[in-house]
C-alpha cells in the first residue's frame, strides 16, 4: 500500500522529556486520519515533525514519498499546514496574506484571485478580506490559516485542532470541504480533542499516549468494540468505574 | 467592601511584586530599592532645604516675587519628572483591567476609585508633595499661620494633576484596546514628549530675542492663565496677605481636579459597561465599503523587475508588513525629527557651518548616511524578528531560502535606503559641499546597504530574537538583542570608513597636487560598490544553507514570550 506518511522510529526529545517515543505511523493515501490522544501527548510535536517545523531527535518521516530530512522543500510544495499556533503575519490584511501565499506556491495570479473570493465567502470572511490580521479575532484566524493551506490545492493537509474557535455554522461548511478533499483522492491528517468530530469525519483513526502510538485502524476496527470515546478511554489507560467528583457537590445545596 | 478593597490591594501588590521580580530578579529588586531610596532622600532634602528658605529666606520682598518664581520652578520641576513618569506608566502592563474585574461582585466605582489612589503614589509626586508642603509650611513661620492655607492648596493642586492623568491614562487605555492603535500610540507618545521637551528651547531660539519690559508682568501673566501656575500664584498670595485670591485659586484647582475624575468615571463606565456616548449615539453609520478592486492589481501581486516570483511576493510582503510596523515608523520618523530640531536650534542661527574645512564639507552627505542606517539596526540586524508566528509560514513553504533573504533584504533597502538617500541630499543641501559629494554619497549608499544586509543576515541567522509588535518592551531585555546591537553598532563604522575615504580622497590629492582634477573619488566608490555587490551575493549563497539548517532555532526565537 501506498502510504501519504510514514515515519520509522521517530522521536522528539525536549531536554529529558521524551515528548514522541519511537513513533512508527503510517497513513494511506486517500484517507481522513484523526489523530487523538490527551493533552500533552505529543500530536503537535508529531504535526511539527511532520511538516518540517521541526527535526526529529531520532528516526525518519516520509511525507508523500519525500524523506522530510532531505526532500523537506518538495514534500512542503504538496502540503497545506494548519498548525495549533498559527502562522499569520499581523501586518498583512487577510487578502495580502492569501496573495503572499498563493505567489510563494506558484499559484497563478487569475487563480489566486479566484481561489481567494472562493474561500472567503466559504469561510465567511467576505467583509474582512481587508481587515489587518492582527485585528481578527483567533476564530477568524484558524479561518485565514485554513484558507491559506487549502489555495494551493495542496495533496495532503495537516489540520492541528481545526475546529477550535470556529462557530457551528462555518465548522459545518468547512467538514463540507473536507469530505469533498477526501473525496479527491487527497489525504487530511488531523488532530482533534473533540472524538465527535473525528467520529464523523474521519476514515481512520490513530491514538498517541505519552509519545507512543497506542491504537491504530480505520474507524470501523474501533466501532466493532463500542464507541471512540470507550476505545480513547482505554487505549490511553484511564479506566475508572466512578469517575472523580468534588466534595461540595456530594449533599444538597 | 473592606473584603475587596483589601483583596484588590494584595492584586495590585503581587503585581508590583512580579513586576519587579520577573525580568532581572535580585539585581532588579536592589536597583528598585536603590531608587526608591534616593527618591526618598531626595524629596527629604529637598523638603528640609525648601523648609529652611521658607524660614530664613528674605522671600516677602517686591510684592513676593521670589515665592512666584520658586513655586513656578517646583511646579515646572515637577511637570517635568511627572511627564517621564506618565510615560514609563502608560508602558507598564501591571495596571488592573477593570474588565476582568467586571465578572466579579464588586462595584466599578470602588476599582475605579482604588486605582486613582495608587495613580497618587509616585515618585513624583514625594518629589512634589512634601517638599511643596514643606515650603508652605517654611513661609507660614515666617509670614504668620495664613499662609498654612497653602498646604491644601499643594495637595488639591497634586490631585488636579493626578485626576487628568488618571483620566488621559483611561483615555489612552480605551484607545489602546484595539492593538494597532496601542502600538501606534506607544510609538508616537515618545516622539510627541520629545517635540513637547524641546517646545520651550525652540520658542527661545526662535522666538523675540528680547523679553518684555518688566519680566515681572509677564511672570504674573503666565501664572494667571495657566491653570498650573495657580498654585504659585495662591502661595504668592498668601504671603502678601491675600487670602481670597489664594482661595479663588484653591477651589480653581479643585474644580479641576473634580472635573476629569467625574468624566473619567463616566468614560470608564460607559467602557466597560457597553453604554454609548452621546457623541457615539449621535455618529453616522458608516458608509458602505468601496467595491473591490481585483486582486491582481494589489499591491502584493506586483512583479519587481529582474526579480522572481517568489522574491518578489517575499520583498513586497516584507515591505508592506515593516512600513505598517509602528517601530519601523518611529525609526523612519525619528531621524528626520532630530535633524529638524537640530536644523532649527543650531543651523538657521549660525546660518550654517560658514568655517567649516572643504574636506569635513565633502564627507559629511556620507557621513549622514549613518544615522538613517543605524536606527534600522535592529531590522537589518534582525531580519526575521518582526514575523513573530508568520515564520512558521516561511517554514512551511517550499521556497528556496535564498529568496527570503534577497525579499527581506531589497524590502529593508527600500525602507531605510529612501530615507538614507534623502539624509544625504539634506545635508547636501545644508553644507554645500562639492557637487560630485553628492554622487559619492548616493553611491556608498548603495554599498553600505549591500554590506549592512550581509553582516544584517548573518546576525539575524545566529542571533534571532523577537521585535515586540507594541513596544519598545521586551526587546531591551534580551541579551542576545543588546549583542546583536552591539555587534551591528561595531560594525557600522567599518562598513563606513571606506565610503569616507572616497569622500575626502579628492580633497586630499588637491591639497598634495594642486591642480588634481581626476574624479578619483566617484571611481573609488564605484570599486568599493561593486565589491560590496561580489561580497553581498556570495554572503547570499552562504546564508541560504544556514537559514535552512537553523529555521527550527530562528522559529523559537521569535516566537517566544507574549506578544
Amino acid at each position: 500500500m501506498e502510504y501519504a506518511i510514514e515515519t520509522r522510529q521517530m522521536t522528539r526529545d525536549f531536554a529529558a522529556l521524551r515528548a514522541v517515543d519511537a513513533l512508527d505511523l503510517k497513513v494511506p493515501r486517500g484517507c481522513f486520519y484523526g489523530f487523538l490522544g490527551p493533552n500533552g501527548a505529543g500530536k503537535s510535536t508529531t504535526i511539527r515533525m511532520l511538516t518540517g517545523l521541526m527535526a526529529p531527535t531520532a528516526g525518519a518521516a516520509t511525507v508523500l514519498g519525500e524523506d522530510m530530512a532531505t526532500g523537506g522543500l518538495a514534500a512542503k510544495a504538496r502540503i497545506g499546514v494548519v498548525p495549533e499556533d498559527l502562522c499569520l503575519f499581523d501586518n498583512l490584511t487577510a487578502r495580502e496574506y492569501l496573495i503572499f501565499i498563493g505567489r510563494m506556491y506558484r499559484v497563478e495570479k487569475p487563480v489566486i484571485a479566484q481561489r481567494a473570493g472562493e474561500l472567503f465567502a466559504l469561510l465567511g470572511l467576505e467583509d474582512a478580506e481587508k481587515t489587518l490580521v492582527a485585528d481578527f479575532s483567533h476564530g477568524m484566524k484558524k479561518k485565514l490559516s485554513l484558507a491559506a493551506a487549502l489555495i494551493h490545492d495542496p495533496e495532503l493537509l495537516f489540520l492541528d485542532e481545526p475546529f477550535e474557535g470556529i462557530d457551528a455554522i462555518t465548522s459545518r461548511t468547512i467538514r463540507g470541504v473536507l469530505d469533498r478533499f477526501v473525496e479527491r483522492e487527497s489525504t487530511i491528517f488531523l488532530t482533534s480533542h473533540i472524538l465527535e468530530i473525528v467520529e464523523k469525519l474521519c476514515t481512520h483513526v490513530g491514538i498517541i499516549n505519552q509519545g507512543r502510538l497506542v491504537a491504530d485502524g480505520t474507524l470501523a476496527d474501533f466501532a466493532r468494540g463500542g464507541s471512540l470515546e470507550e476505545a480513547f478511554v482505554q487505549a490511553v489507560g484511564r479506566v475508572e468505574q466512578t469517575p472523580p467528583t468534588l466534595s461540595w457537590l456530594n449533599g444538597a445545596r | 467592601m473592606f473584603e475587596h478593597l483589601a483583596t484588590i490591594l494584595w492584586l495590585k501588590s503581587r503585581f508590583v511584586r512580579h513586576s519587579m521580580t520577573k525580568a532581572t530578579g535580585i539585581l532588579s529588586v536592589i536597583l528598585i530599592a536603590c531608587v526608591v531610596t534616593g527618591v526618598c532622600f531626595v524629596a527629604v532634602g529637598f523638603s528640609l532645604g525648601l523648609f529652611f528658605l521658607g524660614v530664613f529666606g528674605d522671600l516677602g520682598e517686591q510684592d513676593a516675587l521670589p515665592v512666584l518664581a520658586i513655586s513656578d520652578g517646583l511646579v515646572f520641576f515637577f511637570c517635568v519628572i511627572w511627564l517621564v513618569s506618565i510615560l514609563a506608566e502608560v508602558q507598564r502592563s501591571d495596571l488592573i483591567d477593570m474588565r476582568k474585574l467586571m465578572y466579579l461582585p464588586v462595584s466599578l466605582k470602588s476599582v475605579f476609585g482604588i486605582n486613582f489612589a495608587f495613580s497618587l503614589l509616585t515618585p513624583a509626586g514625594l518629589l512634589f508633595v512634601f517638599p511643596g508642603m514643606a515650603f508652605a509650611t517654611g513661609l507660614a513661620v515666617r509670614h504668620g499661620p495664613l499662609v498654612l492655607l497653602g498646604i491644601p492648596a499643594v495637595a488639591v493642586f497634586y490631585l488636579c494633576l493626578a485626576g487628568w492623568t488618571y483620566y488621559v491614562r483611561g483615555w489612552l487605555a480605551v484607545l489602546m484596546e484595539n492593538r494597532r492603535r496601542r502600538r501606534m500610540l506607544l510609538m508616537m507618545l515618545p516622539m510627541a514628549f520629545i517635540a513637547i521637551g524641546y517646545g520651550p528651547q525652540l520658542l527661545i531660539h526662535l522666538g523675540p530675542r528680547k523679553l518684555p519690559a518688566d519680566p515681572r508682568t509677564l511672570l504674573a501673566a503666565v501664572n494667571v492663565f495657566l491653570p498650573p501656575g495657580w498654585l504659585p500664584l495662591a502661595l504668592q498670595s498668601l504671603v502678601r496677605g491675600d487670602a481670597l485670591t489664594a482661595l479663588a485659586c484653591t477651589a480653581g484647582l479643585a474644580g479641576l481636579a473634580v472635573l476629569p475624575l467625574s468624566m473619567g468615571y463616566r468614560a470608564t463606565r460607559n467602557h466597560y459597561l457597553g453604554l454609548q456616548s452621546r457623541r457615539e449615539r449621535k455618529r453616522k453609520p458608516e458608509a458602505a465599503l468601496s467595491p473591490k478592486h481585483p486582486i491582481e492589481d494589489a499591491f502584493l501581486a506586483r512583479d519587481l523587475p529582474g526579480l522572481d516570483e517568489e522574491t518578489s511576493a517575499m520583498a513586497l510582503a516584507s515591505f508592506t508588513m515593516l512600513s505598517r510596523h509602528p517601530v519601523v515608523r518611529m525609526q523612519l520618523i525619528a531621524p528626520f525629527l532630530v535633524a529638524a530640531i537640530l536644523f532649527t536650534l543650531y543651523v538657521v542661527r549660525t546660518d550654517g557651518f560658514p568655517n567649516l574645512p572643504a574636506i569635513v564639507r565633502n564627507a559629511i552627505p556620507t557621513a549622514a548616511l549613518a544615522w538613517p542606517l543605524l536606527n534600522g539596526s535592529v531590522f537589518f540586524a534582525n531580519i526575521f524578528g518582526a514575523d513573530g508566528n508568520g515564520f512558521r509560514s516561511l517554514i512551511l513553504l517550499p521556497t528556496p531560502r535564498r529568496k527570503y533573504l534577497l525579499g527581506k533584504n531589497i524590502a529593508h533597502a527600500a525602507l531605510f535606503g529612501a530615507p538614507t538617500v534623502l539624509f544625504a541630499i539634506l545635508a547636501f543641501a545644508v553644507v554645500r559641499p562639492e557637487p560630485l559629494a553628492l554622487l559619492i554619497a548616493l553611491i556608498n549608499a548603495v554599498y553600505a546597504l549591500l554590506l549592512i544586509s550581509a553582516c544584517g543576515n548573518l546576525i539575524s541567522l545566529y542571533m534571532p530574537f523577537k521585535i515586540s509588535s507594541d513596544s519598545m518592551r521586551g526587546a531591551g531585555n534580551n541579551p542576545k538583542a543588546v549583542l546583536g546591537a552591539f555587534l551591528f553598532l561595531f560594525l557600522l563604522p567599518l562598513v563606513l570608513g571606506p565610503p569616507l575615504l572616497c569622500a575626502v580622497i579628492d580633497g586630499g590629492l588637491a591639497h598634495l597636487y594642486p591642480g588634481w582634477w581626476f574624479p578619483s573619488g566617484v571611481l573609488l566608490a564605484v570599486v568599493f560598490a561593486g565589491l560590496a555587490l561580489l561580497t553581498y551575493r556570495k554572503a547570499l549563497v552562504a546564508c541560504e544553507r544556514l537559514l535552512a539548517a537553523r529555521e527550527p532555532k530562528i522559529l523559537e526565537a521569535v516566537t517566544k514570550g507574549k506578544d
